[in-house]
């Protein structure tokens, strides 16, 4: 991948310039920590025309294999106040790295309060006025932009949240059917792009050349053995691939880790009707347009995602994920898979984050606002959100302002943002991670599910915390999906291959681990210049002090040890 | 005589056993006997703890086994 394209707003002028040299290895978020360190004031405000938002495919884009082609969304974040990557599937970046692409930087604002489209395509780039979709919901102005641009481009896009500068506002990216429901959901980077005024991106790869492939032997090679790994590996079969995410819910459940009514306990007596089993058994039972599992990205043999359909058959949304089952479901005390769908649904239509949406009604149910378990309560509270009602508004916001307006004490946020459905507590490399990432609370960020540690002790929490940060950003910055790790079963050395096969020099496991490192290191040196401290890396006082009764747990990791998460800097 | 409780997570079903063992017998031994052995690619749980293969198991232990998953 050769290009960079800037798209300024102020002046409407768009420019291409050849990638940097060196930057062979840097894609996804590496670029965009090179980026926004050299390029932007880390403090503007996010939502000023100072910010700007990258669109950066990861390295190995465009390509065949199996898991390399996730997208990476970043910026300055108006929900954290921190640099913000925020990641998906999907076919946006296939399709940019098909282009030859290798990151679309949109900067500046226009003057004017107008709305444009993006439109990439291998003859042109161009900026297209799309006046008419104005507040239009997500799904339906995925249906109008395919109307105009053609049935198979590849679609980035914000909801009415973006537009209205929603804290909580994520960005949609399409999928192998061209469903918009792919998010890079987090830190309210739906509100940069509404800010710009930019609706949607879209991507016209019809008669793109493809990528440039250095060593196309090595490509094949490299290919063909991780597909082989992946396709004979059965766990992957029988959880990922058969019950998709939402197989944690078990898991997380017996471990006390199940985030349960505004995170006052981790074990759901609900449980049960929210499993990756029972979505399994309504997905083949109810047939028609339900499919247990289904592919995000171009090539995936691992096929987590799901379509859930209602009882006709009819899809409710796609996908479902365990991290929306955790904060729209037990969080808000909801054990309707049913319900759970809809909300989704609503979320990925007007625009938001489900996990910071979950959040935030969870918090609205501890002020009092709708009680616990209310499913139809929640729906209306996102309609609210839909028409921009004052409380929709604060919903919209995310959990930390609704927290702070609603007058509710315990908030389950980390720099801001929602935790994702593993309580801190319960999973306390989890809890380093969401405190000290320069990202804020974020399960992606550095998961140590599968860390050698007690989830439930102190002990050994910074190193794996590290560990996994190191690794989570890493495959951020390649583009590939974390779930590829466990599913080639560790060996790391093959997305180094591939590498080397599209770069043309050789690339170990260290040398990825490096650019993962620089990359951490430079997106603490954006937030130390953004105004944040080593007083951020915490969290909420209450894991601290209120036990997790399914756990018998409080978080506990000395703050002097959180010091040395980044030990390497 | 110590029993302990085991159930394994794989796919859409569950299986769940009571077993009584004669002597002390680690996660491991337990696991290979009910045709796991890629003991690195689970995640156990006992009692709500999730534990290492090295682990020796004690009466009356729920134990649950899960294909290992690291998020969504």
């Amino acid at each position: 991948m050769s290009k960079i394209i800037r798209i300024n707003l102020a002046n409407n002028e768009i420019r291409e310039e050849a990638s940097p040299k060196g930057w062979e290895m840097i894609g996804g978020r590496a670029l965009i920590s090179k980026v926004m360190e050299e390029e932007v004031d880390p403090t503007c405000d996010p939502l000023g025309p100072k910010n700007k938002l990258i669109i950066a495919p990861g390295v190995l884009a465009g390509t065949t294999a199996s898991c390399v082609n996730r997208i990476s969304i970043g910026g300055k974040s108006p929900l954290t106040g921190t640099i913000k990557e925020s990641n998906a599937g999907g076919t946006t970046a296939y399709k940019l790295g098909r282009l030859g692409i290798k990151a679309l930087i949109i900067e500046g604002q226009p003057a004017d309060n107008g709305l444009f489209t993006i439109y990439v395509s291998e003859d042109k780039v161009e900026l297209v006025k799309t006046e008419e979709l104005k507040e239009v919901g997500v799904y339906s102005a995925a249906d109008k932009l395919r109307e105009r641009f053609g049935g198979k481009v590849g679609m980035i896009i914000i909801g009415p949240a973006g537009e209205r500068l929603y804290r909580a506002a994520g960005i949609a990216n399409t999928d192998n059917e061209g469903v918009p429901s792919r998010y890079s959901a987090r830190g309210g980077l739906g509100a940069v792009m509404g800010s710009k005024r930019i609706k949607a991106v879209v991507i016209d790869d019809s008669v793109a050349k493809g990528p440039e492939i250095a060593n196309e032997e090595l490509f094949k090679k490299t290919r063909s053995a991780m597909a082989e790994l992946i396709v004979n590996n059965e766990q992957v079969a029988n959880s990922y691939t058969k019950l998709g995410t939402a197989g944690l819910v078990n898991l997380t459940n017996s471990l006390g880790a199940l985030p349960t009514r505004n995170f006052s306990t981790g074990s759901f007596e609900g449980a049960e009707e929210i499993n990756g089993q029972k979505l399994y058994e309504l997905i083949t039972s109810r047939k028609g347009e339900g499919r247990p599992s289904h592919a995000c990205m171009p090539g995936c043999l691992i096929r987590c995602s799901n379509v859930f359909p209602d009882e006709n058959g009819k899809t409710i949304v796609s996908p479902i994920e365990y991290e929306t089952i955790g904060l729209l479901g037990s969080n808000c005390g909801i054990s309707s898979l049913d319900t759970i769908g809809k909300l989704n649904y609503l979320c990925n239509d007007i625009g938001l984050d489900t996990i910071d949406i979950g959040g935030a009604i969870g918090v609205a149910m501890e002020a009092g606002i709708i009680p616990f378990g209310d499913g139809e309560g929640a729906v209306k509270l996102l309609e609210e959100v839909q028409n921009d009602t004052y409380l929709g508004k604060i919903i919209g916001s995310g959990a930390a302002i609704a927290g702070e307006v609603l007058g509710v004490k315990r908030v389950p946020v980390a720099k801001g943002q929602v935790l994702a459905a593993y309580d801190p507590r319960a999973i306390k490399g989890l809890g380093v991670t969401y405190a000290t990432s320069p990202m804020g609370g974020d399960h992606t960020a550095g998961q140590t599910l599968r860390s050698p540690v007690d989830h439930k002790k102190p002990e050994g929490q910074v190193e794996a915390s590290r560990n996994a940060q190191i690794v989570n950003t890493l495959h951020d910055c390649i583009g590939t999906c974390f779930f590829v790790g466990g599913a080639i079963k560790g060996e790391l050395q093959l997305l180094g291959d591939l590498m080397e096969s599209m770069t043309g020099k050789p690339c170990s496991v260290e040398d990825m681990k490096q650019v993962a490192k620089d990359t951490l290191i430079r997106e603490r040196r954006f937030n130390r210049g953004a105004g944040l401290n080593e007083a951020d890396d915490r969290l909420p006082e209450f894991f601290y002090t209120e036990e997790n009764p399914a756990s018998g747990t409080v978080f506990d990791v000395p703050n002097e040890e959180l010091k040395e998460v980044f030990n390497f800097e | 005589m110590k029993s302990v409780k085991l159930e394994i997570f794989a796919g859409s079903e569950s299986i769940v056993k009571e077993i009584n063992l004669d002597n002390d017998k680690t996660v491991r031994d337990l696991l290979t006997e009910n045709g796991i052995d890629e003991i690195n690619e689970y995640i156990v749980i006992i009692n709500g703890v999730n534990t290492f293969d090295s682990y020796i198991l004690q009466h009356g232990d729920r134990v649950k086994v899960f294909p290992a998953m690291s998020g969504g």
